[in-house]
């Protein structure tokens, strides 16, 4: 028998049944409510950056008037960074609020200045919150319940009906039959679910037709990899219970239990540093060494130059602090990075290991939502910070005042985008979730003959 | 045509068949009679491969099931006690669905009418969804698939349990027909007086033994069941 007939008449069947209507009914609602929440947290952050660009814009013209009237110091272009949000925000609000978006560059600042924002906020439960429902929620968490409420019993109910009798006594191949009939299932609800979360998520404004195609290919990915888990079940479970029991074993193990058992273990070997600890102890010893250098300052005052320089000599003594200071604090720095650096590379490694976690990593990634664009934006902002402070120093070394002009040409910051929806990381994580599919497709092989038992 | 060749099945501890050893020819018809967990639907699961016998053989055209299941399935149409099929199809799409399972080349519209047709299914029903149908009208749509597929061999697990006496009349009729196309045909059946009345040869099984054989012809209704209750009260 040709495996489309066997596919044509199990889409028939299906198309027969209420059931996958109101199931796809419940995941436009909800697929529609997450995308207006990420809609909504993209309008906020969009609303919060344009607060800050406005006061960006009043401060520049503020600080320009200083330039004109030649104010003997440096005076820079100084305008707070921030990291827009991507192009597909409205898919996952993801790591954003986790990490900075905003940061204070300041020549004159020391390490505690660029990020101060967000080392208030460090520990809030505010800011440590995750699991919005956003449409990446929805398909991480959601579309596997969709699927799997479609197919669980496809084969246990057919056991208990007695059909697979009467199928069993013809010749057929139970394996290939099994498969043709989940993926004929799959067709009737993956591909309605694919277009359901794509036309919410255009709606919902993720407009960038790359990140559009590279969605529609997460979603079919992790959806097959919810089809091989419906076939393995099909094969192993007798009874429409048991099917339903291991469908929903496997969806809270893979979904639920496993991100959280594996961020558990990655805790025990590489214990996450406490960056309240860190900021703490990094305050404390700035403030140790900043009072240090003013007691020095005091006890040795620079000397009176004639004539005097344009710009004072203080600030001159203050930059060659700030120098010693970052000297100072850089192996503190380094030692906290590093360690961070060690967890995240084990925390990368292991999501390769759970197709959960890999596909809520892909869809922040599309979503610029992601970890790795957040540390980017980070380090961008440093490179911005150290760009003002050696400008800083030029003008200190030349001893000569900015001009209006120097001052207008000043260049802005604009956040880089290094990846892109087809970035290596979302790649990576389709890889994964597609070599586990291979793998339960092998095992649901080597298991085909259970199907037979009746 | 169907062969069991000291056939044993054990489940366990317990053996379920013992030593079972019969012939069915083309164009006949053997009914097993015995009471509950006789044996009668293990040995019809070992015809299917459905079963992998303990010793013995089950042979199908002197083709094994457990070693060339396809091509003993080719052969075969199996009707179980009610022959279920997908309630959401109707009768005429279900049988479209088993004759492309058995690999029935000519599946043309008007054949597979024909074949409802010929299995006593009134036209008006044939697109009607097949959870709408009555178990005799599901026990003629497996006739209509044994009719299209053409079946070298039945194997009937009680077919006519549960039938009202004309829809049951009506189902031996058409098992006949079948016969008569030279059709090897095995029921397990509880009913003597039915099997008397189609059977070629009548087999008594008790606790997984055949016990005794009994040409049809030569036997009354009366007798038969005598016989039957006397081999049934014996001690194994």
């Amino acid at each position: 028998m040709s495996s489309f007939a066997i596919a044509g008449y199990e889409v028939r069947r299906l198309l027969r049944d209420r059931a996958v209507f109101i199931l796809l009914m419940l995941l436009s609602g909800l697929s529609g409510y997450a995308a207006w929440n990420g809609a909504e947290w993209v309008q906020k952050r969009d609303a919060t950056i344009g607060l800050i660009n406005a006061e960006n814009q009043a401060g520049l013209a503020d600080r320009r008037q200083f330039v004109v009237d030649s104010y003997p110091s440096v005076i820079l272009p100084i305008t707070r960074l921030v990291l827009p949000p991507g192009a597909m925000a409205p898919l996952s609000v993801g790591q954003a609020d986790t990490y900075p978006f905003i940061a204070d560059p300041n020549p004159a600042g020391n390490y505690t200045y660029l990020f101060r924002r967000v080392w208030a906020d460090v520990g809030s439960p505010t800011v440590r919150a995750a699991g919005r429902f956003d449409l990446a929620f929805v398909i991480v968490f959601l579309l596997p319940l969709v699927i799997l409420a479609a197919t669980y019993d496809l084969w246990s109910r057919e056991r208990e009906r007695g059909v697979a009798a009467m199928v069993l006594s013809q010749p057929v191949g139970i394996g290939s039959l099994i498969v043709m009939k989940v993926l004929a299932r799959g067709l009737v609800v993956v591909l309605p679910s694919t277009v359901i979360i794509l036309a919410v998520a255009v709606w919902a404004g993720a407009r960038e037709p790359i990140g559009i195609a590279a969605l529609a290919l997460t979603v079919l990915a992790y959806g097959g990899f919810w089809l091989a888990v419906a076939v393995i079940i099909s094969l192993v479970a007798r009874r429409s219970t048991e099917a339903a029991i291991a469908a929903g074993a496997v969806w809270l193990l893979v979904v639920v239990m496993a991100p959280s058992l594996s961020l558990a273990a990655v805790d025990l070997i590489v214990p996450a540093p406490s960056d309240m600890q860190f900021s703490t102890d990094l305050k404390a010893r700035v403030n140790e060494i900043t009072k240090r250098q003013r007691l020095y300052r005091e006890a040795n005052p620079t000397p009176v130059r004639t004539p005097a320089p344009r710009i004072p000599d203080s600030l001159r003594g203050y930059y060659a602090d700030l120098v010693a200071l970052d000297g100072e604090i850089s192996p503190m720095i380094a030692a906290h990075q590093e360690a961070k650096d060690a967890r995240r590379h084990v925390l990368d490694t292991v999501r390769f290991l759970l197709p959960s976690v890999a596909a809520q990593d892909a869809l922040d990634r599309i979503a610029g939502s992601d970890a790795d664009r957040a540390l980017a934006f980070e380090n961008q902002a440093r490179a911005a910070q150290l760009e003002l402070r050696l400008l800083y120093k030029s003008y200190l070394d030349r001893d000569a005042l900015i001009t209006p002009a120097e001052y207008d040409n000043v260049p802005g910051f604009h956040f880089r985008e290094s990846g892109g929806a087809f970035q290596w990381g979302v790649l990576a994580d389709l890889a994964a979730v597609v070599i586990a599919t291979i793998l339960i497709l092998i095992a649901a092989h080597a298991l085909r003959g259970r199907a037979a038992l009746l | 045509m169907l062969s069991a060749k000291t056939l044993t099945k054990d489940y366990g501890a317990r053996r379920a068949l013992d030593d079972v050893n019969f012939t069915v020819g083309s164009g006949s018809i053997f009914c097993l009679l015995g009471v509950n967990g006789a044996g009668k639907s293990t040995t019809i699961k070992l015809f299917l491969g459905f079963l992998k016998p303990t010793s013995g053989r089950a042979e199908v055209s002197g083709l094994d099931p457990q070693k060339d299941p396809q091509a003993v399935r080719r052969r075969l149409l199996y009707i179980p006690e009610t022959v279920a099929l997908y309630d959401e199809l109707t009768g005429y799409e279900n049988l479209d669905y088993f004759a492309r399972l058995a690999g029935v080349e000519d599946r043309s519209p008007d054949r597979l009418r024909e074949s409802l047709a010929e299995a006593g299914l009134a036209p008006d029903a044939f697109e009607r969804r097949v959870g709408h149908y009555s178990k005799g009208m599901r026990q003629k749509v497996g006739i209509a698939l044994a009719i299209i597929k053409e079946a070298k061999a039945l194997l009937l697990d009680e077919p006519t349990s549960g039938l009202d006496p004309e829809a049951s009349a009506e189902f031996h009729d058409l098992l006949i027909r079948q016969r008569d196309r030279g059709a090897a045909i095995l029921m397990a059946t509880h009913d003597l007086f039915r099997a008397r009345e189609v059977a070629t040869t009548i087999g008594l099984m008790q606790e997984g033994r055949l016990r005794r054989f009994l040409d049809a012809s030569k036997v009354t209704a009366s007798d038969l069941e005598s016989i039957y209750l006397e081999e049934m009260s014996r001690r194994p």
